[in-house]
């Protein structure tokens, strides 16, 4: 089992649960949240290592809440889900230091990938 | 210029639609195979086989919403095709509704169409009466707080007639709730003139609009 | 004020035409109005100059024409007069001048009678007739002595009047004559009357010295409109005037009238004391005022000629008028048109732009669904039929992948509908769009030759769109092309106005039917994973870039695309609404 703490922001529930389960697989440990405020409520109860966030959601957006995570846990790396290449959310996530982008459908491979570059960063900076 | 842009943007959008169903048919396919292939699969003989059936009929679940969005956009990008025809108000305002869907969305506001209880026809440019709706909805929008509800509703009184009219929800916005205070206001009175629709604000409790055939 | 209103709500209405009233109609008859609007408002007021200008011309220059008319009237009844008072004078100085018994003795009447016809011209006779009416003595050529008037009016009338002249009559002489009776009243209150007679060879005479031309007529009528001399045109001696007898006016007067001959006459007259004639002048009327006929026609002339000027000029102004009316109208209802499509083209975009990023949902989940089953596949050794269903799996998350590519274009397209014009040099944007390609070029050894003209004039246009315009074509080539193939790439100046930059690869090819359709949206012949809507996006771009697009292709000997863009961009191209 791999320590690998992370949380997964997305507002499409099955979208969301069934990624969970696909990470449980490969051995992560996975919360779920469903929209930025929930998000945030479970990053304050047990903060993750990695939170992997979706930047187009009802509510708070992706974007507030990355501002929000860099802000008071600059340490949690993010990584973005967008819908679509190159958009301006994109770059502007990247500008406020998410530590990746991906692009919906995912490649689980990548994913692991980038989480767990994502994750050695991490540790880069707690150590 | 500008129209055949329109035209040409309908076109695409259009054909992107056509695709993404041929798409969505083969992803269909593909699992219906599997879920025939599972079905005469002894029971135990199938490892997680009650997570193949749910996820593949997910996939169905997901399947059907893609299709009905690819179907809907269709039929809006085929309404720049022609310059004039005949439309049921009651059908252009779900239409409208789901033009809107996403955009409500992310304001976190309803959307409720409210169709009259009789077909309401009239002769009109079915995209230009799109674009008015849509513009008109996004303009309500910009002035209602999240949790609000916006109907589109169907009338037939002295002419036939939608009026878009928002409800406060919970959290209600601050500052000026007049939707003819946006700048695109008289660019849209303009457009919607254009097409012998008359635009116009509608008294009520909260903010609307309402768009009259002249 | 209420003229005013009135007036302007008739102009007012003559010009608001209804919406309602169809194009070509309308502008018909706003070209009516305006033209009657116009006329009404230049030829009244002329109308009425001419008209008041007419009369009063018309009045002037009538006394002009008729004063002299008049004054040879007055002259003539003048010399008229001062014979008759000349004549009656004389007689009168007779009556006085002679006592009763002289006049009554023949021979001295006789004497008197032969001084009175040496020296005074036109006296017939001379009689005495005393209170009882009886022709007391006669000197003259008729026998007329012991004759009693005391019946006759004319005795009467000297009697009580004192001198009587008669009109003209024949009486039994045979001759036209006048009868002058002048009555003497002794101081012991007898009275005699002295009567003489003249012949009105005199009046003719006077009526010749007017000097009247041949068509012209000048006589005598009296009261009754009998001839007192002979008409040229009328009849003779108390013959009866068959005109009219114009009402009483001792000053000279004219009348115009038509006479029996149907002549359109002046008539100029004048009315005596005593006795009662009248003098008369008839003038043809042509003849009088042929001065004024020759202004008026000249007057015409001018009005009808001004009139026509103000015509034209109104029809020619409410053509242009109109002509710029239509074409602001039609210059404004573009501009509607134009808000109005990009106000379609903005929603189409947006929606698109949506439904795009909605429809990415779905395919999320079916995506991660997909995955989870090929996870649980994969992570359970012997599962049955594993092969199939890895397959099986694979379709699902390869379409996916394809839908996501369609979206994606989708959102690019949408994006991509605003021009962003900038001064640009062609080779670099080639340079760095090849440089997209070249990981894949190195590794399928691929050879991407560049042959760019040195020199190139820089173009303006849209960065971001050339590139996806090259890179679509570039993509298709390399799709084209077996590893090791080559792609040449060649750009240079065409004209003043235009470059070039070519595409050639040594891949497929092409067959006739492919080429006719393939710039069509969504014609593909990469079954399966092509989305096809590259080549009809990048048709699209060029096109909208002001440029052209040619393709040249023939099975197994590759495909060669050129394209001509502008330097400087067309009109209209800058403009953004998306």
């Amino acid at each position: 089992m791999r320590d690998w703490k992370v949380l997964l922001v997305d507002d499409e529930e099955e979208f969301v649960s069934t990624l969970a389960e696909r990470l449980a697989l490969r051995g992560v440990e996975v919360r779920v949240a469903n929209n930025g405020k929930e998000a945030l409520q479970k990053i304050e109860d047990d903060p993750p290592r990695v939170v992997v966030l979706d930047l187009m959601m009802p509510g708070l957006s992706g974007l507030e809440v990355l501002a929000r995570i860099k802000r008071d846990y600059p340490a949690i790396e993010v990584i973005l889900l967008t819908g679509m290449a190159r958009s301006n959310e994109a770059g502007e996530g990247m500008r406020q230091g998410a530590f990746a982008y991906l692009m919906k459908p995912l490649s689980i491979e990548k994913l692991m990938e980038k989480i767990g570059e994502a994750m050695k960063q991490h540790t880069g900076k707690v150590d | 210029m500008e129209a055949e842009k329109a035209a040409f943007m309908g076109k695409v959008t259009a054909a992107a639609t056509h695709e993404m169903k041929n798409v969505l048919a083969i992803i269909k396919e593909s699992v219906g195979l599997m879920e025939d292939i599972i079905a005469m699969t002894k029971d135990d003989s199938l490892p997680h086989r009650d997570k193949f059936v749910r996820s593949l009929a997910r996939i169905m679940e997901q399947v059907a919403r893609g299709v009905d969005l690819s179907t809907r956009l269709n039929a809006f990008a085929h309404s720049s095709d022609e310059a004039r025809a005949r439309v049921d108000l009651n059908r252009a305002v779900e239409q409208s509704a789901f033009a809107c869907h996403r955009a409500a969305r992310l304001h976190k506001i309803t959307l409720k169409p409210v169709p009259c209880s009789e077909p309401v026809e009239i002769d009109v440019d079915p995209m230009g009466l799109q674009m008015v709706l849509f513009q008109c909805v996004d303009l309500l929008m910009n002035v209602l707080g999240s949790g609000s509800t916006v109907t589109l509703e169907v009338s037939k009184e002295a002419s036939p007639r939608i009026t878009i009219a928002g409800t406060e929800g919970t959290s209600p916005s601050e500052g000026v709730k007049s939707p003819a205070r946006d700048g695109r206001w008289e660019t849209l009175q303009t457009a919607a003139q254009g097409l012998n629709l008359v635009l116009e604000e509608a008294e009520g409790p909260g903010p609307g609009l309402r768009v009259v055939l002249s | 004020m209420d003229l005013k209103t009135n007036l302007a709500q008739t102009f007012g209405r003559l010009l608001d035409i209804p919406e309602e009233v169809p194009r070509p109609k309308r502008y018909s008859l706003i070209r009516r109005n305006i033209t009657i609007l116009m006329l009404l408002i230049t030829v009244l007021p002329l109308v009425l100059m001419a008209l008041i200008n007419y009369h009063q011309y018309q009045s002037a220059l009538r006394d002009e024409i008729m004063a002299p008319l008049r004054v040879l009237v007055n002259k003539t009844k003048h010399s008229f007069e001062l014979f008759l008072a000349n004549r009656l004078a004389t007689v009168k100085f007779i009556a006085s001048a002679y006592s009763y018994s002289d006049l009554a003795d023949e021979k001295k009447l006789n004497k008197i009678f032969r001084v009175l016809k040496q020296e005074i011209e036109g006296f017939i006779d001379l009689g005495l007739i005393d209170s009882n009416g009886v022709q007391v003595s006669y000197a003259g050529p008729y026998d007329l002595k012991g004759k009693n008037y005391s019946d006759q009016t004319w005795f009467h009338q000297v009697r009580v009047g004192g001198v009587y002249v008669s009109g003209v009559f024949m009486g039994h002489r045979a001759f036209p004559h006048v009868v002058i009776a002048v009555q003497h009243l002794t101081d012991s209150g007898q009275f005699w009357v002295v009567r003489a007679t003249i012949d009105t060879k005199r009046f003719d005479q006077l009526i010749a010295s007017m000097g009247l031309d041949p068509q012209s007529d000048g006589f005598l009528i009296n009261r009754e409109g009998v001839f007192q001399t002979a008409s040229k045109l009328y009849g003779k001696v108390l013959d009866t005037f068959p005109e009219w007898v114009p009402p009483v006016s001792y000053e000279p007067a004219v009348f115009e009238r038509l006479d029996s001959k149907g002549r359109a006459v002046l008539l100029a007259y004048a009315y005596f004391d005593n006795p009662d004639f009248i003098l008369m002048v008839v003038k043809p009327k042509a003849q009088v005022l042929k001065a004024w006929y020759t202004l008026k026609s000249e007057l015409l002339l001018v009005f009808v000629g001004s009139v026509l000027v103000i015509v034209l000029l109104v029809l020619r102004l409410t053509h242009l008028l109109v002509e710029r009316l239509k074409a602001s109208d039609e210059r404004r209802e573009l501009a509607y048109r134009e808000i109005q499509h990009s106000h379609k083209l903005s929603s189409i975009g947006r929606l698109a732009t949506g439904v795009a990023h909605e429809v990415n949902n779905p395919m999320a989940i079916i995506n991660e669904k997909a995955g989870l089953m090929k996870d649980l596949i994969e992570f359970t050794p012997d599962f049955p039929d594993r092969e199939k269903f890895l397959g099986l799996v694979r379709a699902i998350t390869q379409s996916v992948e394809r839908c996501r590519a369609i979206t994606h274009r989708l959102l690019g397209f949408a994006r991509r509908m605003d021009v962003e014009i900038e001064v640009l040099n062609l080779n670099e944007v080639i340079k760095e769009t090849a440089g997209f390609l070249e990981k894949e070029a190195l590794h399928r050894n691929i050879r991407l030759r560049l042959h760019l003209a040195e020199g190139l004039s820089r173009i303006a246009s849209d960065r971001g769109q050339l590139q996806q315009v090259f890179l679509n074509i570039l993509n298709n080539a390399f799709a084209a092309i077996k590893d090791g193939g080559l792609v040449s790439v060649a750009t240079w100046e065409i004209d003043m106005d235009r470059v070039g930059v070519s595409f050639q690869d040594d891949g497929v090819g092409m067959s006739e039917d492919t080429l006719k359709h393939v710039f069509e949206p969504f014609f593909t012949t990469k079954k399966g994973t092509g989305t096809g809507l590259g080549l009809s996006i990048t048709y699209g771009i060029v096109k909208r870039l002001g440029g052209d697009i040619q393709v040249q292709s023939k099975p197994g000997q590759g495909t060669r695309f050129a394209i001509f863009l502008p330097k400087k961009p067309i009109e209209g191209a800058g403009n953004s609404h998306a």
